[in-house]
């Protein structure tokens, strides 16, 4: 009974803490103007995570060691550095995006200016990452964070024709006032915000940090293949209420407000409440989860003690690296950068990084050395060598389409 | 120095330096000078959507005030962010020089976008003072307002009408 509870538990926090700022906007946005005819991206995305998150959750399971350190060790400071320094710089962008995003939903709440709102997130973020233990900070913002249903139920009180919706999502065809390139553009944003790479370093520094062992590979997997998927139709029902309420007036999304506005449409005050419990839980959740990930690429690359479960003194230098980042990701706030404009970035650039991330997790995860009996079998290889391709070409054409596009303009 | 390898070099560094230009220039935002009319009218066009856009989330946002399904704080700050967003809309195609055959309706984009700034401050005010007998009345005139940016979004996807 206790194990179903921490399995359900796990599957309950993966699903809450999968949506982020990036997942929220990028897919609000993407519906408002494309449908659901991005939708499969989404799944593709989703997919995506789900092979390499598995992969470094066994990692970290078989070695009881964390992803950078293995990465380094295995491919020499070089590789290491590389991978350190592209999944840092995404890294440290969506962390700022993620606390203005706590900034911005909170101003939804107070109407106070966010920027007032921005050091008091921050110092909150910085005594979670602090002071609050690893488990609680999972659970409660990840169970906070499942509100964000309240999009799917909004979805189906707006009633859409949900065979519309769905024939949307399989035929790949655009609106007739859209460009393709605008629509490849949205495309390899959608796949950057599914695929972020904190997500996977959290995940695998997480198993690290609870102590997994080769018995915790079920409730890992449980957690990435139920909670992961069930977490991205979170992600496909803002995009569908997106769709539904702005797609016919055609309005585009350009604020967190805007995103909130279809659950007002279909659920009034109380759907819109929970929303911002969900929105505040998500992006906090997610700015803590982006803060821990910096702390965890550093630490682990240099060989540092690291982790919530060791004391703060003896970490040290781990914790100095969180109020680092935490203050850095302050100070490029306060310059009155606009969160949402970091949020499009970062969900591109994220493109861009993933194959210096996710190259070494498959390659670590092939090693006999490292996994012994729990090496990549054939599907994972499949799966992994066929994504790697998919994200050379996400990566490849990222800045192109950027330039080309405006930004999706 | 060997001179291949210089050259080669100097070939590495004109190459680097064109991406990095182009990646420094995606990243701003910023899009290489371009003073023809096609180019303008996307910009107007572009300009015009994101006014649009603000406004009509700016109606919904009055419109669910009314209805009771939706918090006044809630509304306050979509209505600022719309406020911004037409600005944001008007700065951007207002310092664009039109050329010579679009002055007439650079005339046009400008002074739309400017009456529904106006009209978006307008609420924005009567929401902060918590008029809510004006919601209605305001939501219908933003909502004008939308169909008018949205029929110049229409007619910007051509060039200019010559007479004669």
């Amino acid at each position: 009974m206790k194990k179903f509870f921490a399995v359900a538990l796990g599957i309950l926090t993966a699903i809450g803490g999968f949506v982020d700022i990036g997942d929220l906007v990028t897919n609000a946005q993407v519906g408002a103007r494309f449908g659901l005819s991005l939708g499969w991206v989404v799944i593709i995305g989703i997919v995506g995570i789900c092979v390499f998150a598995e992969m470094s959750g066994r990692v970290a399971a078989v070695s009881q060691r964390a992803t950078f350190d293995i990465v380094r060790e295995r491919l020499g400071p070089r590789v290491g550095m590389a991978n350190l320094l592209a999944s840092m710089a995404v890294t440290m962008l969506t962390f700022v995006a993620e606390i203005g995003g706590v900034a911005l939903a909170l101003q939804l709440v107070s109407s106070v200016n966010y920027l007032l709102i921005v050091p008091f997130v921050a110092f909150i973020v910085w005594l979670i990452l602090w002071r609050a233990r690893f488990s609680v900070m999972e659970n409660v913002l990840g169970l906070c964070g499942l509100t964000l249903i309240v999009f799917a139920v909004g979805l189906w009180q707006l009633g859409p024709d949900w065979g519309d919706l769905a024939h949307r999502m399989v035929v790949v065809d655009k609106p007739g006032d859209e460009q393709w390139r605008t629509w490849a553009y949205y495309a390899v944003a959608l796949f950057g915000a599914a695929m972020t790479p904190y997500e996977v370093f959290f995940f695998s520094s997480g198993g690290v940090e609870e102590r997994w062992t080769t018995k915790d590979i079920g409730v890992m997997r449980a957690n990435v293949f139920i909670g992961f998927p069930l977490g991205g139709l979170l992600s496909l029902a803002i995009a569908g209420s997106a769709a539904v309420v702005f797609g016919p007036i055609d309005a585009s999304v350009d604020t967190l407000g805007q995103v909130g506005l279809p659950v007002a449409v279909a659920l009034g005050k109380i759907g819109l409440a929970v929303a911002l419990v969900g929105f505040v839980a998500a992006t906090l959740g997610a700015a803590c989860e982006c803060g821990l990930s910096v702390g965890y690429s550093i630490a682990q690359y240099r060989g540092w003690q690291w982790g919530k479960y060791v004391r703060t003194d003896v970490a040290a230098r781990f914790h100095l690296v969180l109020a680092l980042a935490t203050i850095l990701a302050t100070g490029v706030l306060l310059t009155k950068v606009d969160p949402i404009l970091v949020t499009e970035f970062s969900v591109v650039f994220s493109a861009i990084a993933l194959p210096l991330t996710y190259f070494p997790i498959l390659v670590v995860a092939n090693d006999p050395d490292y996994m012994g009996d729990h090496v990549n079998g054939r599907l994972a290889n499949a799966l992994g060598s066929v994504y790697l391709m998919v994200i050379g070409v996400a990566a490849l054409a990222a800045i192109p389409l950027m330039i080309v596009t405006r930004m999706g303009a | 120095m060997v001179p291949g390898r210089r050259g080669g070099w100097r070939h590495t560094v004109a190459t680097a330096s064109a991406v990095l230009s182009l990646a420094v220039a995606g990243a701003t935002g910023c899009a290489p000078g371009t003073p023809d009319g096609d180019s303008w009218r996307i910009d107007a066009q572009r300009a015009v959507a994101d006014a649009s856009s603000a406004v009509l989330a700016a109606e919904l946002a009055l419109r669910q005030s009314v209805r009771g399904r939706i918090f006044d704080r809630y509304l306050q700050t979509v209505l600022v962010e719309a406020e911004e967003g037409v600005g944001k809309a008007s700065q951007s195609i207002g310092a664009r020089q039109p050329p010579g055959p679009e002055q007439e309706r650079y005339q046009t984009v400008t002074g739309q976008i400017e009456e529904a700034a106006g009209l978006v401050s307008t609420a924005r005010i009567a929401v902060v003072d918590r008029e809510e007998d004006r919601y209605d009345a305001l939501a219908d005139r933003l909502s004008s307002a939308a169909d008018a940016l949205q029929k110049l979004e229409d007619d910007l996807e051509h060039p200019p009408r010559t007479g004669g």
